[in-house]
């Protein structure tokens, strides 16, 4: 398996440095309104999604445009073995933009600024893992040029839904006629650190099952 | 010793294509050329055989044990028609990679075939030509000693001489009787030159699978007239090829009438002719 994993973080290495760049930017970018308002992360942990979601897309088209599938299925692995590398993989990549995040926040402290709240830590963790956890067996059964479409249909209608819902919720609100204010009241009275665990195992479960799918996908496919 | 790969009852369907083959066994200690045309079955029957699709019926074994078992990969070798390693990666990249997945990956080895090959280690695999990428393809397969060396079109599209060099690399690796090469090619010169068994597939069937010395002994190529070629009784030309003055017929060599002149077949002869008979 170490193989497998050695050649995805290989492959990383043609967009490292873009990649790099792109995360000292952002860090840069929270460090240059640090006088007037204590400086912001928020712009890095949207950068980290970014990345986090991106690095799975990359490693994929990589293989795909080389066929590695077809030898990697000749190595003496099982396909079991090659989707957990890839969820791996995937989590290193999570780990280490929250590494960055981590490193920032503390120099930020230290220079006086607004570090991040936990909000901010898990943005960018859960909806990785959520947006992988998605979109990783959709690569496994379309392969990626037909998955792009499919995972911007996937994320783009609840997106849309999620809004209008918001604007429903917005105008009843008003009216006080919203069936469910109750419930949804009840849910953001819930403390911060205890929800932000029950989100965290959502998107970790999410991910999980999202493997288990994408090992049955990978065993049937023909490579 | 059990034979290093066997097939038993194989089927696998591509639409109105069907891979069928009853039984197969390639022994240990071999070269197997693979012979065929395009769309005939050989990478069919070679995915088969890594396990990379999905068979509808049957069972191959490989050195005795399924070919399910990933385990069994740790002694196969395989070579495609293209490097499979992403274009940006280098001769060392690729080395880190397979030291992680092969038990008995030796670096000594690798370090020998580098030499040998005169890869470079740090140029990108965009950079390399079609013949260095296969020699890398080869010491990537070989590096991790294998018993079975499997090779889908690994000479094609190689200038002569690199062909040859990679062909005494698997006269090389052929020394150790445990050692089994199974070779597909289109080039039927290196299946003739290199191969001890040769199987010919046509249309998902295999047509035969013979001892390369046994098979060239077994038919000749009978050149007649027009008149000739009338008295021949039709059920002993096995292939024909007419031209204007009369024919080449390719026929058994117990068969071959007497006083007619004959000549050895080559396996490219036997190969077009049957195809072209069984068209007809």
């Amino acid at each position: 398996m170490k193989g497998i994993i050695t050649k995805d973080l290989l492959g990383l290495k043609q967009i490292a440095l873009t990649m790099g760049l792109l995360m000292v930017f952002y860090l840069a970018l929270g460090f240059m309104n640090m006088k007037d308002s204590g400086g912001s992360m928020s712009y890095f942990s949207i950068m980290a999604l970014v990345i986090n979601v991106m690095i799975p897309l990359s490693c994929a088209g990589y293989d795909e445009q080389c066929d590695w599938d077809s030898f990697g299925a000749a190595l003496p692995v099982s396909r079991k073995q090659i989707v957990t590398c890839r969820y791996i993989v995937n989590l290193l990549v999570i780990g280490f933009t929250t590494l960055v995040m981590l490193v920032g926040n503390i120099l930020f402290k230290a220079l006086g600024g607004i570090p991040s709240d936990l909000a901010e830590y898990l943005f960018p963790i859960v909806f990785s893992l959520l947006y992988i956890a998605v979109m990783t067996p959709i690569i496994y059964k379309f392969g990626v040029q037909k998955s792009r479409f499919i995972v911007i249909a996937v994320m783009v209608v609840p997106a849309m839904l999620i809004a209008a819902f918001c604007m429903f919720m917005a105008t009843s609100r008003s009216e006080d006629s919203f069936p469910f204010m109750d419930a949804i009241e009840t849910l953001s009275s819930v403390p911060a650190i205890p929800a932000a665990i029950g989100v965290a195992v959502i998107a970790v479960g999410v991910y999980a099952l999202s493997m288990l799918l994408s090992m049955k996908i990978y065993k049937n496919k023909e490579l | 010793m059990a034979n290093a790969i066997e097939i038993r009852n194989l089927k696998k369907t591509y639409g109105d294509f069907t891979l069928s083959i009853d039984s197969l066994a390639i022994p240990c200690g071999c070269i197997m050329g693979l012979i065929g045309s395009n769309g005939a079955g050989k990478s069919t029957m070679i995915k088969s055989i890594l396990d990379l699709i999905k068979t509808d019926s049957g069972e191959i074994t490989i050195g005795g044990e399924s070919n399910k078992n990933p385990a069994v990969r740790e002694d196969i070798g395989v070579v495609f028609d293209e490097i499979k390693f992403p274009q940006g990666f280098t001769a060392a990249d690729v080395r880190l990679v397979l030291k992680g997945v092969y038990r008995n990956w030796d670096d000594g080895l690798w370090s020998q075939y580098v030499e040998q090959f005169k890869l470079p280690l740090t140029k990108k695999l965009k950079e390399f030509s079609r013949g260095m990428k296969m020699k890398l393809s080869l010491a990537a397969a070989l590096a991790h000693r294998p018993k079975l060396l499997v090779l889908d079109e690994a000479t094609s599209g190689i200038d002569p001489v690199v062909r040859d060099e990679i062909l005494d690399i698997f006269l090389a690796f052929i020394q150790d009787e445990q050692h089994t090469i199974l070779a597909s090619s289109h080039i039927i010169s290196d299946i003739e030159k290199a191969a001890d068994y040769v199987t010919f597939i046509n249309n998902g069937k295999i047509v035969f699978c013979e001892e390369k010395d046994t098979l060239m002994e077994q038919f000749r190529i009978v050149k007649c007239g027009n008149e000739e070629l009338a008295s021949v009784n039709p059920e002993d030309i096995v292939g024909k090829r007419t031209n204007t003055f009369g024919a080449e017929l390719l026929m058994l060599t117990d068969n071959v009438p007497e006083g007619f002149v004959s000549a050895k077949a080559g396996i490219e002869d036997i190969m077009l002719m049957i195809i072209k008979n069984e068209g007809r």
